[in-house]
């Protein structure tokens, strides 16, 4: 069973309030979500969906919805 | 423990990487370069911390390329704070991890043997190896070698670098989480003791009882070497102070029998510690041997081929650590050699003496227990103690005893060296280790009493009263009891007091002061007794002896000595 990312936010942002249904979840929907945030988000995923983003991608994947488009190119539902 | 990370790297906190050194303490991270300030500054924030995880990526802040004397001015400016820091918090336990650039090139290595980086990291290893002799608190992680299990190249990630400034790979942060958690780990918990191995199928193939000494697989190829190799792991473990012991389900005489003819044997019967080789559970074996080596079963380790035999044993005995043993027995030697709860800081020559002391002590108690007259047998072995009054010399010894003596303790207190030589020096004080000989050898310095008076000089406490469980059962508890009060007698003192903390492990000790002349001092002059002595617990058993009137049984053993 694929995790869904948003399983993945939680894991990473333990104590955070957020609502996983949100479209717009992303960097700064809440305060431990900040750019290490997201670096950290990006590593995690790269772990659970064994895929490897580029330095210009770890600048732009600060949403749940972006880095869900950019795993369905690697045919990954998460 | 409270720990600081820090490095040259950002070394991302927070991340997952970080989880296997954050399940057993409590992480901070500094900013990036923060730890010179943290490390030179005397009011830092640094003394908040038990341990510090120190991470160095050389090629942070050294360019390949410059000459001699540059590098070494730049290594000095990063092995400077470290100095100060050392000096100025000798409790704070540093785990200094470093990696850099390794060159890999079939060709740059083919006609020489050196380049930048090893020179540069060789240097930097020999500073801090110098520093780690003055320093006990230096723990060194040479990251490359940790590094090398999974290749260095995973363990880097140079888009890491560009994007969050930190050199190291996911992979890479969680070995160097891993092994700052190793390294901790064994600064508060000793290696394990005992390995503890079944027989069939385990030290050799097959099934001794059914197939014989000449269908047993081992020392032929293929397999029956596999069965050697792990031998030989298990007996360089032995050589170095752990003890092999075996669980086995079988006939004692045909195990015995394959140890003593077969010709393949790597492990001969003189390796072996203890054994439990019968048909009963092998969990009962265990906790026999366990009694018998005077050693608590969370310092065993079971090795078993055989799943479900691991399975009951992690059942019955949950302290004991059984590894989940490789399927192929080809994989065994390593795995055993590999297996960290054996690994130690260093070996010591007292470890390597390890086998012969428990040998030692497992003859006498099988003596002790077949003698009909016990007080004529203990007589029999020219027991002769000697008291060492506490020297600079024996200070590491006495503190070693106070780290590790854990059964027959009496207040289980973990002075430190320094600790022991206040007490020493303090007036009207009796300090002294225990030598112990007898006709099974030469046990060493075994035992540490210290007691402290207050400044009337009338009255005197028992700080210390400790044992080492290998000398059990010889009363040198006694005749220590007895040249205690004899020292504070001659100098006028007349009245001791002891008591006894109840620890995990140190029932052995709950009776001692009872059995030995001691009273115990009611509840409503415990507030009296606290006044003269504050070291006392508030939720000891306090006892108290008149030295003028003190009859301590079984001395006689050692009258004729005396």
């Amino acid at each position: 069973m694929t995790r869904k990312i948003e399983e993945l936010v939680q894991e990473q942002f333990p104590g955070a309030k957020f609502d996983p249904a949100d479209p717009n979840l992303g960097v700064g929907s809440f305060p431990e979500w900040d750019s290490l945030g997201t670096f950290n988000l990006l590593l995690l995923a790269e772990q659970t969906y064994g895929v490897r983003f580029s330095t210009e991608e770890m600048a732009e994947l600060k949403s749940v919805a972006a880095i869900r488009s950019r795993l369905q190119k690697e045919g990954i539902n998460a | 423990m409270k720990l600081l990370v820090t490095g040259t790297s950002h070394l991302i906190p927070r991340n997952q990487a970080w989880k296997p050194l954050a399940a057993d303490h409590e992480l901070t991270f500094a900013e990036q370069n923060e730890w010179s300030d943290l490390f030179l500054r005397e009011e830092s924030r640094l003394r908040e911390f038990e341990a510090v995880a120190w991470i160095i990526a050389l090629e942070d802040i050294l360019n390949a390329g410059s000459d001699g004397d540059d590098f070494r001015g730049t290594l000095e400016i990063l092995l400077n704070p470290l100095r100060t820091a050392l000096a100025r918090m000798p409790k704070v336990k540093f785990v200094a991890a470093w990696s850099f650039p390794l060159g890999t090139s079939a060709i740059r290595y083919a006609r020489s043997e050196s380049h930048f980086w090893d020179e540069v990291a060789r240097e930097f290893e020999n500073s801090l190896r110098e520093l780690q002799v003055a320093h006990e608190s230096l723990y060194l992680l040479p990251l490359n070698r940790a590094f090398a299990g999974v290749g260095r190249n995973a363990c880097f990630d140079a888009r890491n670098f560009y994007a969050a400034n930190c050199r190291f790979s996911f992979r890479g942060l969680q070995i160097i989480s891993e092994s700052v958690a190793a390294v901790l780990y064994r600064t508060q918990k000793p290696a394990a003791k005992v390995l503890v191995l079944d027989c069939d199928n385990t030290l050799w193939g097959g099934v001794i009882g059914e197939d014989g000494l000449d269908g047993i697989v081992l020392g032929q190829d293929g397999a029956g070497k596999a069965f050697q190799d792990f031998q030989r792991a298990a007996k360089r473990l032995a050589k170095d102070g752990t003890l092999v012991a075996l669980a086995s389900k079988n006939n004692e005489a045909d195990v015995w029998q394959v140890f003593e003819k077969h010709p393949a044997m790597i492990l001969k019967r003189d390796d072996i510690a203890a054994a439990a080789v019968n048909w009963s559970e092998k969990s009962a074996g265990i906790h026999a041997m366990a009694e018998e080596l005077g050693l608590g079963l969370d310092s065993f380790v079971f090795w078993d081929d055989n799943p479900l035999e691991r399975e009951m044993l992690r059942a019955a005995l949950p302290q004991v650590f059984v590894p989940e043993v490789p399927r192929d027995v080809s994989e065994w030697g390593d795995f055993l050699e590999n297996l960290v709860v054996f690994h130690r800081f260093a070996v010591t020559a007292e470890d390597r003496k390890k086998l012969t002391q428990y040998q030692a002590r497992g003859k006498f108690q099988s003596e002790l227990r077949g003698s009909s007259d016990q007080i004529a047998f203990l007589k029999s072995l020219q027991l002769r103690p000697e008291a060492l009054d506490l020297d600079a010399a024996l200070l590491g010894r006495a503190e070693q005893l106070c780290a590790k003596t854990n059964q027959f303790n009496l207040r289980t207190r973990r002075h430190s060296a320094a600790d022991l030589k206040q007490l020493a020096e303090q007036p009207g004080s009796v300090v002294f280790l225990t030598h112990l000989q007898d006709r099974f050898g030469d046990h060493g310095n075994v035992a540490l009493v210290a007691a402290v008076t207050d400044p009337s000089g009338k009255a005197a406490f028992l700080d210390t009263f400790l044992m080492s469980c290998r000398v059990l059962g010889r009363h040198l508890e006694a005749w220590m009891l007895q040249e205690c009060a004899e020292r504070l007698r001659r100098r006028g003192c007349k009245k001791l007091l002891a008591e006894f903390i109840p620890s995990e492990r140190n029932d052995p000790a709950k009776k001692f002061l009872q059995e030995h002349g001691f009273e115990q001092i009611p509840g409503e002059r415990r507030g009296e007794a606290g006044r003269e002595f504050p070291q006392i617990q508030p939720a000891s058993d306090l006892y108290e002896a008149d030295l003028s009137r003190l009859k301590i049984p079984h001395v006689e053993i050692y009258d004729s000595k005396n």
